[in-house]
């Protein structure tokens, strides 16, 4: 908070920033979303906060779409953070990892407004209604009436439920699995 | 006189959208009040979408709903009911999915499904959903084979070639329309229908591309290369690609994949020097046994 007084209180020197910013490379630039405290939405229907940064770890809370949580650290692909689960009185925060790719810094991310989560605040819903969204899908499908078996499909492709459990059996019965590839790779031909 | 560094904003504000990427303008984002004069320059440049990485994961997955539902609705891709080889599609491409990092993670979930067609082809829709038609895994001998054709369309998802192919003018329209067009609490009837009329648009171009027009062969040259990436990256022989296009090439054919895809042994030299595998070989006999016990092809 420190920093953005001083920002608001000299603002030519913000515009020089700014400008200076806009030139510069954006790999470096990059860091400056990941910095601690900085709060992250999550931009997946459901996913897991889990005990450690990696795929199958013991999950410590389920994420939904819109959910918020504050970044201790970046690292490598997943970020540590923080999780206050809404709805109770005095949350306790949980400590756990997301993946980078479940999570976005954008202010006014595009959610689709009909997720898992029974509330979204009024700019979350604005910034629904921005976008292409399960609304545009309805219209879409009133005027092409042809197309309702078909979508009834669709549904049944997503709903499919593949549990992480059977997914590990499936990795360890076929020798794969995280860190297989890289290892397998250091070999000769096969 | 304006103040010089009013003038500075403004010329910042004018120069950044062009300059800078999105993480940088997030990065000015958090680094600024939103109440200042200079946090709302960029919360107002940042809100200005450009092309379709602006895409937010949810619109993508809506896009890519309908995507699949076009190509569904048609008589020619019939969706399979071998409950047994959908499930065994799910599993090795959620297996490719949840162990590579760098796989973008969609909104919903990737989900693979197989149509009863002999035709060779393949769709990956925006949003993660896939569709493989028998013809094409026919062409598989094995679960790498099999895993070889997933991940090639996995990495089209990753590198968003479905969303890439809307037409700019479509998606420069549904920007500047969302951008203004759509912040009552309420849509109006008109905006609504506006709104739908430009998802269409944006539907029609990518069927369009996947059934009729194919990516460019650069875009396959690199939905090949990191389609290789992930096969190594869970531990499948990554020269099962080069196997797969190989029996493409041996038996040809025509529309489909043919028609859309450059051809198979152009693929293949874009492949490159042969990629050492040094897996486990009773690991590999062991999936190529359950490749032949679960789909019957």
């Amino acid at each position: 908070m420190k920093q953005r007084k001083r920002l608001a209180s000299a603002p030519a020197r913000t515009a020089l920033a700014l400008a200076l910013l806009g030139v510069a490379s954006a790999g470096s630039l990059a860091l400056a979303v990941q910095a601690k405290g900085d709060t992250l939405t999550v931009t997946r229907k459901v996913t897991k906060l889990r005990n450690a940064k990696r795929a199958f770890a013991t999950a410590v809370a389920d994420l939904a779409e819109g959910d918020r949580v504050v970044v201790v650290k970046k690292d490598g692909a997943w970020f540590e953070v923080t999780f206050s689960p809404a709805g109770e009185v005095a949350p306790t925060p949980l400590a756990g990892f997301v993946h980078a790719g479940d999570v976005s810094a954008k202010k006014d991310i595009r959610l689709s407004g009909e997720g898992v989560r029974e509330t979204y605040t009024s700019s979350e819903a604005a910034a629904a209604r921005k976008g292409f969204n399960p609304e545009v899908e309805r219209e879409h499908r009133a005027n092409n009436p042809d197309l309702d078996a078909a979508f009834q499909q669709v549904d049944a492709i997503q709903a499919r439920a593949v549990s992480d459990a059977e997914l590990m059996d499936f990795l360890t019965a076929g020798g794969l699995g995280l860190g297989s590839g890289s290892a397998a790779n250091e070999g000769g031909a096969r | 006189m304006r103040p010089p560094f009013r003038t500075a904003l403004t010329l910042a504000a004018l120069v950044l959208p062009i300059l800078a990427c999105a993480s940088v303008m997030n990065a000015l984002e958090q680094a600024t009040d939103p109440n200042s004069a200079e946090g709302k320059l960029v919360r107002g440049a940042n809100r200005l979408r450009k092309s379709f990485q602006d895409l937010d994961p949810s619109e993508a997955h809506y896009i890519g709903r309908s995507v699949a539902a076009d190509i569904l609705s048609r008589p020619e891709y019939p969706l399979s009911s071998d409950e047994r080889l959908n499930r065994y599609l799910n599993d090795i491409g959620l297996a490719l999915a949840a162990t590579n990092e760098d796989v973008l993670r969609p909104f919903g979930d990737y989900r693979f499904a197989a149509l009863e067609t002999d035709e060779v082809n393949a769709f990956a829709c925006p949003g993660g959903t896939i569709l493989v038609t028998r013809g094409l895994l026919s062409k598989a001998s094995s679960e790498d084979e099999v895993a070889a054709i997933l991940a090639h369309e996995i990495a089209h998802v990753t590198l968003k070639h479905g969303l890439a192919a809307i037409q700019n003018a479509n998606l420069a329209q549904a920007f500047t329309f969302l951008g203004d067009g759509v912040a009552q609490a309420t849509m109006k009837d008109e905006d609504r229908a506006k709104l739908t009329e430009l998802f269409d648009g944006s539907i029609d171009d990518i069927v369009q591309t996947l059934i009729t027009s194919g990516y460019s062969r650069e875009a396959e040259a690199a939905a090949d290369a990191l389609g290789r990436k992930f096969l190594a990256g869970t531990g499948y022989d990554p020269e099962a690609l080069r196997r797969v296009l190989t029996k493409m090439e041996d038996v040809g054919g025509d529309g489909g994949m043919f028609a859309t895809h450059p051809a198979p042994e152009a693929r293949i030299a874009s492949l490159g020097a042969p990629v050492a595998f040094g897996g486990d070989a009773a690991a590999y006999a062991r999936r190529t046994a359950r490749f032949r016990a679960e789909a019957r092809l």
